[in-house]
């Protein structure tokens, strides 16, 4: 067996220019095409939603600066979801949730508090949102950048448009051309036009198509069964609006609809499953929700689940490729890296030779990666009261498969860090301190309230009131986001406009 | 409050007084972690003088000391004085193809020394010694590096071997000044309704009730065997010794040595425990494989010196499906049983002991079925790893070709840790791999105590990395400094005079 001596990323969306990006950077010595079709257009109007570890990546794997990233992919900051859903009616999930981590001084942990009183002050990021603000003040006329506890939202052509040059600097070879299939003995891409491409290792990150998997006869899929298999997603103008510094999740009677926020538009999607409402409806419902009859909604049918072998030979499946999840949790590209990074840790262990039990193993992961982030989105399902109609009293019947335990212990004791040890994959793609936010966000009950001592429950009134207090004058996204893009060099303190 | 509603049924009343039956390691061990960790409790343990202990030497993990000293907060001056304890660093295994190797409470392989590019388990295909502070010990024969005025370092991941006897009095003793009501009696029947103990009837004292019954009557499992019928999972697939014989003589000129001995025989393995004056050992066996006598014989033959006449003790390896069903928790050997081959006893009653604390403590005393589910997943599946860990012992032990040994190599069942050795026999021993080839949350042993047997017994894989001289020179000088510090360690004995010595002060 002979090291890789070299890569071919198939795709021209957000996955292959991550994935080529990425691995150029870790493995600088491996020759890495990136196959692209040029005129390929975004399937999704709606844009990219993400949390606090991509932007890590984007700079710390991807090399890229703060300002070129404000500069070239345009995005939005969000502080987490505000979610209308649940037994509370709404809650927010913020990033920075901290029900798990002890607060020094206090027996009680903090999830048992927030239970309590103040779960929309528990945090800075869910006191800023609860406010409609996004960055706390410093001093008169600048503000704090909190980017560790903040995602970013972008349109998807600024965000790749953003990764192509970033693949041009890390020393991507890119290639025109559209794959139009794959075949055996050698192994060879086809395109368009009768070219083709020979390589060791082929990336199929072509979106759920998966073109390069299922020409090479790679079919098999795990299926999830979740109640909403349709989605139609439009991007209309903003207004005059205040831009959201969150992302928006509303509980409708046929299905839930999601809000993502750009600079100069919003994105809106709907879900429904079409054995309780139409198409028609449910776009008409969407449509009239944008408020602009112009618009055409794009449908999708989403088949939730993920390949079961997506690294078979030498062919490894990456992002939409490998999964599909609904964009409940804004977890996708958080699965897309971990499969790279995967990818890149099996590569430097086996010194560029792996074989068929590493295969596995990544294969593994990526399914216990999708399992968790398929549960997550089930009690999201099983534990919303906020709507009595038909398809809601279908869709609680959701149970989460491998995460069962947790949810179970944590209608014994509440929001304990123990928790933790339910958890059987890890590192966890969610997180148990998002499993606990959205436990509590959803009203949840459980059995074990601890007394909480009378001068803890007074300094965590007063801890909610300080950040209430931090909140009401912290700054708007506006004022932010015209900020850090007008910055030249961009420093701990951003002066305002 | 949206996030409590009543009618999900009404939570059981709290738990206040505690039973704990038998009086053996388990027994005290459980009763003093229930008294100490939540003094409100009341803990009564009965203890039989009719039956009989079968406690030999023990040998601890680290897990012991630690258990002892940080969590419980037991005072060192008297633990010393009265469990009288030798230390060891780990195991020695006279075992596979090397002429030995050494397994430490440390990390020796889920580590990367300084100026290499892999970890430690792919430089070390001829010697695998002194990868960490603890098997440099063992390897130069000493308990502790020496500290300031040539004092013994008495830190770290070390463990004990103490004499049951002298455990049980100490424990007993320090149970009884923490509050714990020891009393004796002999459990003559018991009250089972609804599939719960409704009471414990004792010859002498009559009944007697409890919110929670703790079964720590040993093999007996009075409780959740007998009364409860809480179904057996034998280990019969894995692990194929049933029996040990066992002896020992006094300590003459020998030297204490810091570690436990596993050494191969001709059917099983044979244990050396060093206490201070006495060398214990014990032939564990399979009775399918060899008679009691011949057993017996090839003990003596092998350690000339043994003075006692060899008994026998039989064990059946396995766990109850259940460790706590209803109103009872089985700790120790009525929870389950392995051989000592990796001193796991004392270890396997501290985790259980510590889950039932925190069960309580999380459910506010009033553990319901979603509690009980989790303790028992986490002890049952602790109980399958280790036998799991024992397993690799026995699959990949090539050193003899004996009908038992050729019989193990080929049957044994590696369990759920099947695939982490199909990874293993292709990338090798990676750590960043391998761990995620983990079957279970919470594990006991982590990803370093697989690849420390599959290491120490050469189990071949694919991706040998063929290093740099360079490589080699830093991972040989990262060695030598471990080495060093061993060698200008202390030994057991000196260890030993020291902390008798009047000044003597533990921190």
């Amino acid at each position: 067996m002979n090291p890789l001596r070299n890569l071919v990323v198939a795709g021209s969306g957000t996955d292959a220019l991550l994935a080529a990006a990425t691995i150029k950077r870790a493995l600088p010595n491996l020759p890495v095409i990136l196959v692209r079709d040029p005129q390929a257009t975004a399937s999704d109007p709606a844009g990219e939603s993400t949390v606090p570890s991509v932007l890590q990546h984007l700079v710390n794997a991807v090399g890229l600066q703060g300002p070129e990233v404000h500069l070239q992919g345009r995005p939005v900051w969000t502080l987490g979801f505000k979610c209308l859903w649940g037994a509370r009616g709404s809650f927010f999930r913020a990033f920075d949730a901290p029900f798990a981590s002890g607060l020094s001084g206090f027996q009680t942990t903090p999830g048992f508090l927030a239970a309590e009183k103040g779960l929309d002050a528990s945090s800075p990021g869910a006191a800023l949102m609860a406010a409609g603000k996004l960055f706390p003040r410093d001093g008169a006329n600048a503000f704090k950048p909190l980017e560790h506890i903040t995602g970013l939202t972008f349109k998807t052509e600024s965000l790749n448009a953003m990764l192509l040059r970033a693949c041009r600097v890390a020393g991507v070879v890119i290639r025109d051309g559209k794959v139009t299939g794959f075949t055996h003995n050698p192994d060879t891409l086809q395109l368009e036009g009768g070219g083709s491409i020979t390589a060791d290792l082929y990336l199929d990150a072509t979106g759920c198509d998966a073109q390069v998997s299922t020409s090479a006869g790679n079919t098999a899929w795990t299926g999830y069964d979740l109640p909403c298999t349709r989605a139609a997603t439009v991007l209309r103008r903003r207004g005059s609006e205040p831009i959201r510094p969150f992302t928006t999740l509303e509980t409708l009677d046929s299905g839930w609809r999601w809000r993502v926020e750009h600079d100069d538009s919003v994105g809106v999607g709907t879900a429904w499953n079409p054995e309780f409402t139409s198409d028609d409806e449910a776009c008409a419902e969407l449509v009239a929700k944008a408020g602009d009859s112009s618009l055409v909604p794009q449908v999708q049918t989403w088949n939730c689940g993920h390949r079961t072998a997506p690294w078979t030979g030498n062919i490894v499946a990456v992002g939409d490729a490998n999964g599909f999840l609904e964009p409940l949790s804004s977890l996708r590209l958080v699965h897309l890296i971990r499969h790279v990074q995967w990818l890149i840790r099996i590569l430097v262990e086996n010194d560029g030779m792996p074989g068929e039990r590493s295969r596995e193993l990544y294969n593994r992961v990526a399914a216990q990666s999708w399992d968790e982030t398929r549960d997550f989105h089930a009690i999201h399902y099983r534990f919303n009261t906020a709507s009595q109609s038909a398809f809601w009293q279908a869709a609680r019947e959701t149970k989460p498969l491998v995460h069962a335990e947790l949810v179970n212990l944590y209608q014994s004791i509440g929001p304990s860090p123990i928790l933790e040890a339910c958890i059987p994959a890890w590192p966890g793609v969610v997180g148990l301190e998002a499993w606990l936010a959205a436990l509590l966000g959803l009203g949840v009950p459980f059995h074990r309230h601890p007394g909480i001592p009378a001068n803890e429950q007074k300094v965590w009134d007063s801890h909610c009131e300080q950040s209430r207090q931090m909140a009401r004058q912290a700054v708007h996204a506006e004022l932010c986001l015209g900020a850090a893009r007008n910055a030249v060099k961009p420093t701990p303190r951003v002066p305002l406009p | 409050m949206v996030s409590f509603s009543e009618t999900e049924g009404s939570a059981p009343a709290a738990i206040r007084r505690v039973l704990v039956l038998g009086g053996g390691s388990a027994g005290l061990i459980s009763a003093l972690t229930l008294k100490r960790l939540m003094p409100a409790l009341e803990v009564t343990l009965v203890r039989s003088t009719e039956i009989g202990v079968i406690g030999v030497g023990e040998g601890t993990t680290a897990v012991f000391p630690a258990h002892l000293f940080n969590t419980l907060g037991i005072s060192k001056e008297e633990f010393y004085q009265e469990a009288q304890p030798t230390w060891k660093q780990g195991i020695r295994l006279l075992w596979g193809p090397r002429e030995e190797f050494f397994y430490d409470f440390e990390f020796q392989y889920d580590q990367q020394f300084p100026g290499t590019r892999k970890a430690t388990g792919f430089y070390t295909a001829g010697d695998c010694r002194d990868l960490s502070q603890a098997s440099a010990l063992m390897n130069h024969g000493n308990a502790f590096t020496t500290g300031p005025l040539n004092r013994p370092v008495i830190k770290g991941q070390y463990a004990f071997h103490i004499e049951n006897h002298r455990l049980v009095s100490c424990l007993e003793a320090i149970a009884a000044r923490s509050g714990v009501t020891i009393e004796d009696d002999t459990l003559d029947r018991v009250e089972v309704a609804n599939g719960e103990v409704a009471s414990l009837h004792f010859k002498n004292s009559g009944n007697r009730t409890a919110d929670l019954y703790i079964d720590a009557s040993g093999f007996a499992a009075e409780l959740i065997g007998k009364a409860l019928n809480e179904p057996f999972k034998s280990f019969a697939g894995s692990l194929f010794c049933d029996r040990a014989v066992i002896a020992g003589w006094e300590r003459t000129d020998e030297p204490i040595l810091p570690y436990t001995t596993a050494e191969t025989m001709d059917n099983g393995w044979c244990w050396q425990i060093e206490h201070e004056n006495f060398i214990n050992r014990g032939y564990v066996y399979g009775s399918d494989f060899v008679s009691d006598e011949d057993a017996k014989a090839e003990l003596l033959a092998k350690n000339p010196k043994i003075t006692a006449e060899p008994r026998v003790v039989k064990f059946r390896s396995g766990r109850y499906e259940r460790n706590w069903v209803g109103n009872v928790v089985a700790v120790g050997n009525a929870s389950g049983f392995v051989e000592p081959l990796e001193a796991t006893a004392l270890a396997q009653i501290v985790y259980e002991a510590r889950w039932l604390v925190e069960s309580l403590h999380l459910t506010g005393g009033s553990p319901d079925e979603g509690m009980k589910a989790s303790y028992n997943r986490i002890v049952g599946v602790a109980w399958d790893e280790i036998r799991d860990f024992l397993a690799f012992h026995y699959k990949f032990n090539t050193r003899l070709s004996t009908p038992f040994w050729t019989h193990c190599r080929s049957e044994t069942s590696l369990g759920n840790y099947e695939d982490l050795y199909r990874l293993y026999r292709e990338v090798g021993p990676s750590p960043t791999l391998l761990v995620h080839a983990i079957p279970n949350r919470p594990n006991v042993y982590g990803v370093e105590g697989f690849i420390a047997m599959l290491v120490g017994m050469q189990v071949p894989f694919q991706r040998v990395h063929l290093a740099a001289p360079e490589e080699h020179m830093a991972f040989d000088k990262h060695r030598q400094k471990l080495a060093t510090a061993a060698k200008g360690g202390v030994s057991v004995r000196e260890a030993l005079d020291a902390i008798r010595k009047p000044g003597w002060q533990w921190t």
